[in-house]
């Protein structure tokens, strides 16, 4: 069989014109892939590359024929190598690209202008075809993947026979065999040809493979992933048919609410499978799918096939699947959600309740609060204009009491005043009958002596009436000095004084133990200093004559006694013997003025204490007068 | 008056005087003593009003003063006496018929050196002013001045 060559480069371009369709084709349907225009610029660039052989014999045109027809085989090549890199989602090697075509073009070139060598234009062609076969072939076979690894391998493999036949090619045109003419029909030139267009055949067939086994891969992985997504899914999820709700899938979440195990569920519907508790409330969520296409947020009652109920809160919505309409139903337990609702809304009722109890208790204490409120802010009115009355009054008394004192001090100083004009002719009475006792008492005789005797008397009862009145008066308005005092001591002292000399024998005198007081000791010496004196004025004329003295301490009262067996008195008069000229007795020789009981009186009750007289005709006389302890208080 | 004085009496009341002297003149000091009748007279007296101590009153040996005086008031000439070099160192005996407390401490910061109180009845006012005489003329140590 002789072929010719013209006719197989024909039939190479046909080839690839068949391959540009076919290529064609599979980028129109798969745009999504990349690298396919690439894929069809190589046989584009075959075709191309043949139609400029054929014009070599076209004068003038052989030059640029012989470059444009291995130029574009080799960017033909070229092309398939970057369309399968980026295929693959790989960058192609610039390097590699421009450089094979850079170099082949130059050598080429060199080889067509300056010296028209067809063998090693042949040598340089094979040798570039080889080495991007070679490298195409490595760098797919790098690529391969699980699901493409097929395809891949045939590419693989073509592409690897092309380069190992094109090396051979080169290997024998450089070493010795001759090339024989373009158009010779020699086995040479034909066996190039019909590997050419056996290679390229096969390897696009290998492409369209390879595309499909990469679909494949794609939609099994797709699968895969909803799967995954739909098995993964944490709320229970179940598919099936609208029309008979029949279970077509459902995932494992569901299989743990419902507690069916998929095999037992598939193909039969859930309504089979009694999982609603209640089918009127399945119904109406069948009903809402249907007029709406989705549901969301429903709540159903359920039972797992365990028998436990759980409220369940179901989305689904109608989808279509190989145009049947189904249902994809996604169901959460709400149970535990309910039941914290419910517990929490009773919390929230006991909380009101307790609340509204709370409240009315704080309005019947506000209320009870008020109320005493109001009385204490009407007490605390009184107390407080009562207590601005205590004030004016404490104030009142304050005046009155300084008016007194003033009055007491002008009254002392008149008193004092009154007592020295009256007591100087007092002297002069006394004193100038005194000295006419002396000196004239012969013609005074007797009786003479007698009167002026008498007018002495007069005056000097007089003097001590002027004295005692002024003790009276100081004794009410001396400032007090108290101090500790021996009570005993004192009386010892004050009975010593009274006493005349001449008569203190004839008394008996016995002093107690005294508690001792605190007081002024100048005012209570007056108080013993009368006392005594009365004690001894009027026991003198009794035939026994025992004076005692005697006290005691109760409850805060210091009790100091004066008892004589003197004459006495009538307790009737008892209470009057402490006024000022009460006297009993209307003895002159008792030389007492009547003052001396109310000085005691006055001193006594100025220290806040008391006094009383007891005694009986000719039975003695007590005088008592009582003293508050130190430190306790008496009105 | 060439005489010397030993006692001074300072005295605004006649009667209280008259008594007074009759009882020292009794008491042996007849001639010694004067009576004044207030604080004014008793500084004439004492102080002149000129330099130098009159002579009469260079051996007085005491005074016995009256506190509610006309004029210079008892107190008053006390604390001039004893602010003058001259009398600085003369006694004093109060004798009053007052028994203020107020008199008495007063009569003491004043510069006296003794208080009596008149009393009413002769006899014991009498043996008082002998006794006082007795004692400040013949006991008595004054400071030489």
């Amino acid at each position: 069989m002789s072929l010719d060559v013209r006719t197989l480069a024909a039939a190479l371009a046909l080839g690839h014109l068949v391959q540009i369709v076919a290529l064609g084709f599979q980028f129109v349907v798969n745009r999504k892939m990349r690298g396919f225009g690439w894929w069809v610029a190589w046989p584009s660039a075959v075709v191309a590359g043949m139609a400029c052989m054929m014009m070599r014999d076209v004068p003038g045109l052989r030059t640029p024929a012989i470059l444009g027809q291995n130029g574009l085989i080799v960017f033909g090549v070229l092309c398939l190598y970057i369309g399968l890199m980026r295929f693959h989602g790989v960058r192609e090697s610039r390097v590699f690209v421009f450089g094979t075509l850079g170099i082949f073009l130059v050598s080429h070139g060199y080889f067509v202008v300056v010296s028209d060598r067809i063998d090693a234009r042949s040598a340089i062609l094979s040798l570039a075809l080889a080495s991007v076969a070679g490298v195409t072939s490595w760098e797919l076979w790098k690529l391969r993947t699980q699901g493409t690894a097929a395809a891949v391998r045939m590419l693989a493999l073509v592409l690897a026979l092309h380069g190992l036949y094109q090396a051979g090619r080169a290997v024998r045109v450089t070493f010795g065999a001759p090339t024989p003419p373009m158009f010779d029909p020699s086995l040479f030139n034909v066996l190039t040809y019909v590997e050419g267009i056996i290679s390229g055949g096969l390897f696009t067939f290998g492409l369209i493979i390879l595309v499909n086994q990469r679909l494949q891969a794609d939609m099994q992985a797709a699968r895969d992933d909803f799967e995954l997504f739909f098995e993964a899914n944490p709320e229970a999820t179940v598919l099936t048919r609208l029309d008979d709700g029949a279970i077509v899938r459902a995932n494992r979440s569901s299989e743990e609410l419902y507690g069916f195990r998929r095999e037992e569920g598939l193909g039969r519907t859930t309504a089979d499978l009694g999982v609603y508790l209640e089918p009127s409330q399945r119904e109406r969520l069948l009903e809402d799918l249907r007029t709406k296409g989705e549901a969301s947020d429903c709540e159903l009652s359920f039972r797992r096939r365990d028998g436990r109920e759980f409220v369940g809160s179901m989305s689904a919505r109608v989808l279509r699947l190989h145009g049947v309409p189904h249902v994809i139903g996604v169901t959460r337990d709400v149970s535990g959600q309910k039941r914290a609702e419910l517990a929490l809304a009773q919390k929230a009722a006991e909380i009101r309740e307790l609340n509204a109890g709370l409240e009315r208790h704080v309005a019947e204490r506000t209320a009870e609060l008020e109320r005493s409120g109001r009385e204490l802010e009407r007490s605390s009115r009184e107390l407080e204009r009562s207590s601005r009355e205590l004030e004016r009054s404490n104030r009142e008394l304050e005046r009155t009491n300084r008016e007194l004192e003033r009055t007491n001090r002008e009254l002392e100083a008149f008193v004092y005043t009154i007592a020295h004009d009256l007591r100087a002719p007092l002297r002069a009475i006394d004193g100038f009958s005194a000295v006419l006792l002396e000196e004239q008492a012969e013609r005074l005789g007797d009786d003479g002596s007698k009167l002026l005797t008498r007018i002495r008397t007069g005056a000097q009862a007089m003097d001590r009436l002027i004295r005692d009145l002024l003790e009276y008066a100081r004794v009410g308005s001396v400032v007090l000095r108290p101090e500790p005092i021996d009570m005993a001591a004192l009386a010892r002292v004050c009975f010593a004084e009274v006493a005349p000399e001449e008569v203190r024998g004839r008394f008996e005198l016995v002093v107690r133990e005294l508690p001792e007081a605190t007081a002024d000791p100048t005012l209570v010496r007056l108080v013993f200093r009368h006392l005594l004196a009365n004690a001894v004025r009027f026991t003198l004329p009794a035939p026994r004559r025992c004076i005692e003295i005697s006290g005691s301490r109760t409850l805060g009262w210091l009790t100091y006694r004066v008892s004589d067996t003197g004459v006495g008195f009538d307790p009737i008069h008892a209470r009057k013997l402490f006024g000022v000229f009460q006297r009993l007795q209307a003895n002159e020789a008792s030389e007492g003025t009547g003052i001396g009981l109310a000085i005691v009186k006055r001193i006594v009750e100025r220290h806040g204490g008391r006094v009383r007289a007891e005694g009986s005709i000719n039975g003695g006389a007590t005088f008592t007068f009582e003293l508050p302890e130190a430190g306790a208080a008496h009105g | 008056m060439a005489e010397e004085i030993h006692v001074l009496l300072v005295e605004d009341d006649d009667n209280d005087a008259e008594m007074a002297l009759r009882v020292l003149t009794k008491a042996g000091l007849t001639g010694g003593a004067v009576r004044v009748r207030d604080g004014q007279e008793a500084l004439d007296l004492l102080l002149g009003g000129g330099r130098g101590a009159p002579r009469t009153t260079r051996n007085l040996r005491l005074i016995v003063l009256d506190l509610k005086l006309p004029r210079v008031d008892g107190l008053d000439l006390l604390a001039r006496l004893r602010a003058d070099p001259r009398t600085w160192n003369v006694p004093v005996v109060v004798l009053t018929s007052s028994m203020l407390p107020a008199d008495v401490s007063a009569s003491y910061r004043a510069g006296a050196n003794s208080f009596l109180v008149k009393t009413v009845a002769f006899e014991s006012q009498a043996q008082t002013l002998r006794e006082v005489a007795s004692y400040w003329l013949r006991l008595n140590v004054t400071a030489e001045n």
